[in-house]
């Protein structure tokens, strides 16, 4: 069947029948569609079209390998459990949305995993595409599968179903690679020579060439000879500045998540939170250049007509040179309606100046983060701010009116206690107060208050990374206290569901035996774990069980500082030493400086951008 | 001129195969986009929110249904050329929605030719057991006026995607029918007759809306 008989069949008799037959038509405004292509590439969003097309990364992936003359890449998201069924009932195979080609027939599959709980997701699509879930039992006619993304800093609970992983930043050793496979190609190679040559592009992690190894707690862990690259070292773009942005964006035909046009500002954090994983692996902090954001903001309104323009970063207010953005953007922006958000702030540097700019085409929200209810807690996590800085920020924004906070904190904190817990009542007990009170000659709305709290999960290579999970009916008990003593009349409570957590925190810490539960819970039906509608919490059980493995375990098992982990293997420039001091700091309580206008703060990576 | 001049037009198009998946919602979002990327001077609401002031004039069109004339209404702050609003549209419209006309208007909100009807091209993959006869039965049942198509008419009519011929239509779709369901408050949507007759996890049926009936006093 030609790609274009498939799409007849599942114009005329399938998407008729699916929810949302949007997500699986293609055909959008600056799709790029290409005929011929010497390397034809896969690129996999393991979730819904909706959020797929939401991701940053994956777009810019996207557009940056159909820049190349030679190569094509098309897109595919997993198909909704209904789709799957029409597909599976028709013997149909999963496509790619650009010319319908199965993805069997491309030369390399390339997933995106930025969540863990996507991960049976993954297999659907190997499964649906023809592929075969493991990667020691495809043909050398099949497809080269790579996959890369956050997820893949611990890549061990998918060793068994991906041929490479990427680690770290995608745009350079993806460009390696394809070029890599169009050597090959041409000189009448396929599968296994693709993989031998992409063996040698730096931060390709081939779990066939490596030995595995039982470490502490019975953990799978990882070793390699030469020639295999020991350890895997993180790529990611030296120099940021300049560095690819594409300006003619695809335009979901469907409402995305995030349907507007997301310009990233700088990439890494320099705050080091204690928790967070993004803040150490995307390190260090590279900024892009105003004037080249301005410019590509103008570009990208032109195609697209997205009525707002949203700043990326771990922290905007930390961008250097954010006054200036915000001037050029505002003089593009406000005479054409077009407004300008900046998600996730950092109170300690967040400017009324900033705040006034924001302001100045819509009003929005504050989104404010302070993690923990304590001082003290703060301190652990290296959340460094006070509760005078927060309420201060929130009143300033109630006074500029806004009108809606949204909070963001996390139980199961290492050294958390119930005090800790309280703390977080008692400081939007506070905040309601400051945000109701009136101003002389003013007068303010309902204060809308939105507390979501999330459940700690200690990921691989942060100075948590040791740290067990939290058990579940602990969780449980710290968000009913949470629920008795917060006035819910002022509040909207939000809680992630421990269960979810707890997966996630099996998958981030887990090795490669994890492996084969995510298999078994494949074969029972277990699709889409990170929406609340569809993870079967039964069918995971089985699952583990059937493969032997106990979760518990992974969850709540810390680990040794010392000891060999499941992802050893994996270098992400920041050193264990400077993990073990941060971790060290934390448990006193003691605070990290910033990197930026502080002295360096040692992580172990060669930075030269705050010397 | 005043700061708030408003002048209304109206813009005519097609939504074709390839944009049929898109639920009504997108579809409004859609062409929200669309004119901003005209680059023309669109007149926006005030407010919080400022948005393009667009009203929509045809009835929502079903995801998965084709039209030839969905009706916008827009306004500009500056009275420009017919030709030249259209050439502007011309080159910023997305794929599967093709732009037919578009008009001055002299108001924005009242409509000088209401349609009085919908006019819909029906097309089925399977004519077996007397569909045209129970289809038309169901019809007059609810004050539809409905008859059975020729196929030469009706392949021409959903032409829509580039390299179809009307050949693979005919094959595809055997049986087609048109109906007229009255605008307004009796207004029937053709698919809850059609549904009436045919199971449509049994056959395809591709709705298609083919023209809005502006006077029904042209029947004369």
């Amino acid at each position: 069947m030609t790609g274009k008989e498939l799409r007849k069949k599942i114009e005329l008799e399938v998407l008729p029948r699916v929810r949302k037959p949007g997500r699986y038509a293609g055909g959008e405004l600056n799709a790029v569609v290409k005929d011929t292509a010497e390397v034809r590439l896969a690129l996999c969003f393991p979730e819904v079209y909706e959020i797929g097309m939401s991701s940053l990364g994956f777009t810019l992936l996207y557009h940056y390998v159909n820049e190349l003359g030679w190569a094509a890449c098309e897109r595919c998201f997993a198909p909704w459990p209904d789709m799957e069924q029409e597909l599976r009932g028709r013997a149909l195979p999963l496509y790619s949305l650009e010319t319908f080609t199965p993805l069997s027939e491309f030369d390399i599959i390339g997933f995106s995993l930025s969540y863990e709980m996507t991960f049976t997701n993954v297999l659907t699509m190997l499964d649906l595409g023809g592929l075969g879930l493991r990667a020691a039992r495809r043909p050398d006619s099949a497809p080269v599968v790579i996959a890369g993304g956050g997820c893949s800093v611990n890549p061990e609970p998918l060793a068994d179903f991906i041929d490479a992983f990427v680690i770290g930043e995608g745009e350079e050793p993806l460009m390696e690679i394809m070029e890599a496979a169009r050597r090959v190609k041409a000189a009448g190679g396929g599968r296994p020579e693709i993989l031998e040559k992409i063996a040698a592009v730096e931060g390709v992690y081939i779990p066939s060439l490596y030995e595995t190894g039982t470490g502490e707690n019975g953990r799978c862990t990882v070793s390699g000879t030469p020639p295999a690259p020991y350890p895997v070292m993180r790529r990611y773009v030296r120099n940021m500045s300049n560095s690819y942005y594409p300006s003619k964006l695809i335009l979901p035909s469907i409402n995305a998540v995030h349907d507007r046009m997301s310009i990233e500002i700088f990439r890494g954090c320099a705050q080091g939170c204690r928790y967070c994983q993004a803040g150490m692996i995307y390190r260090p902090r590279r900024e892009r250049d105003a004037d080249f954001l301005i410019g590509n903001v103008k570009e990208m309104y032109r195609h697209s007509g997205w009525n707002e323009v949203s700043l990326l970063s771990l922290n905007a207010p930390d961008y250097s040179q954010l006054a200036h953005l915000l001037d050029g953007l505002s003089e593009f922006a406000t005479p054409r309606r077009v407004s300008i958000s900046m998600p996730s702030s950092r109170i300690d540097t967040f400017s009324e100046e900033v705040g006034e700019k924001l302001r100045l085409v819509r009003a929005t929200g504050l989104t404010l983060a302070p993690e923990a209810g304590t001082q003290r807690l703060r301190n652990v996590i290296n959340k460094r701010i006070t509760d005078e800085e927060i309420i201060g920020a929130v009143a300033s924004s109630f006074a500029a009116g806004w009108k809606k906070v949204k909070l963001y904190f996390m139980i199961g904190l290492p050294t958390e206690t119930e005090e800790d817990v309280l703390g977080i009542a008692a400081l939007i007990k506070r905040l309601t107060a400051v945000a109701g009170k009136k101003k002389s000659g003013r007068k303010r709305g309902k204060p809308d208050f939105t507390l979501s709290v999330s459940n700690f999960v200690p990921k691989p290579h942060t100075p948590f990374q040791w740290e067990p999970f939290e058990p579940v009916e602990k969780l449980f008990g710290k968000q009913r206290l949470l629920r008795s003593v917060i006035d819910r009349r002022h509040v909207k409570l939000d809680f992630h569901d421990p269960h979810r957590s707890a997966m996630e925190a099996v998958f981030a810490r887990g090795d490669r035996r994890i492996g084969r539960a995510l298999e078994e819970a494949y074969n029972l039906g277990c699709r889409f774990d990170g929406w609340s509608e569809c993870l079967d919490a039964d069918k995971w059980r089985q699952a583990f069980s059937r493969a032997g493995v106990d979760p518990a375990d992974y969850a709540h098992t810390p680990y040794k500082p010392g000891s060999r982990l499941p992802w050893s293997h994996i270098d992400c420039g920041i050193t264990t030493k400077y993990l073990l001091i941060e971790r060290a700091k934390a448990m006193r309580g003691d605070t990290t400086e910033s990197c930026i206008g502080n002295r360096c703060t040692g992580c172990g990576l060669d930075c030269d951008t705050n010397d | 001129m005043t700061e708030d001049t408003r002048v209304p037009y109206r813009i005519r198009f097609a939504r074709l195969w390839e944009a049929r998946f898109i639920s009504h919602l997108d579809l409004m979002r859609a062409f929200m986009r669309l004119l901003r990327r005209t680059g023309l001077p669109i007149y926006f609401s005030e407010g919080f929110n400022p948005k393009p002031k667009i009203s929509y004039r045809t009835m929502p069109l079903s995801s998965g249904h084709t039209s030839e004339c969905e009706r916008v209404f827009f306004q500009l702050m500056e009275e420009l050329p017919e030709t030249e609003v259209e050439r502007a549209f011309a080159a910023a419209m997305p794929p599967g929605l093709v732009l037919d006309s578009i008009r001055r208007v002299r108001s924005a909100k009242k409509d000088e030719n209401p349609p009085k009807a919908m006019q819909y091209y029906i097309y089925f993959t399977d004519a077996a057991d007397g569909i045209g006869e129970r289809l038309l039965r169901a019809a007059r049942d609810e004050n539809v006026q409905m008859e059975v198509l020729d196929m030469e008419t009706a392949a021409v009519a959903i032409l829509l995607e580039k390299g179809d011929s009307s050949e693979f239509i005919k094959n595809t779709f055997p049986f087609a029918v048109s109906a007229a369901t009255p605008v307004g408050n009796d207004y029937v949507r053709p698919d809850r007759i059609v549904e009436k007759v045919v199971d449509p996890e049994k056959i395809i049926i591709h709705y298609h809306r083919r023209k809005e009936i502006i006077r029904q006093s042209q029947k004369r």
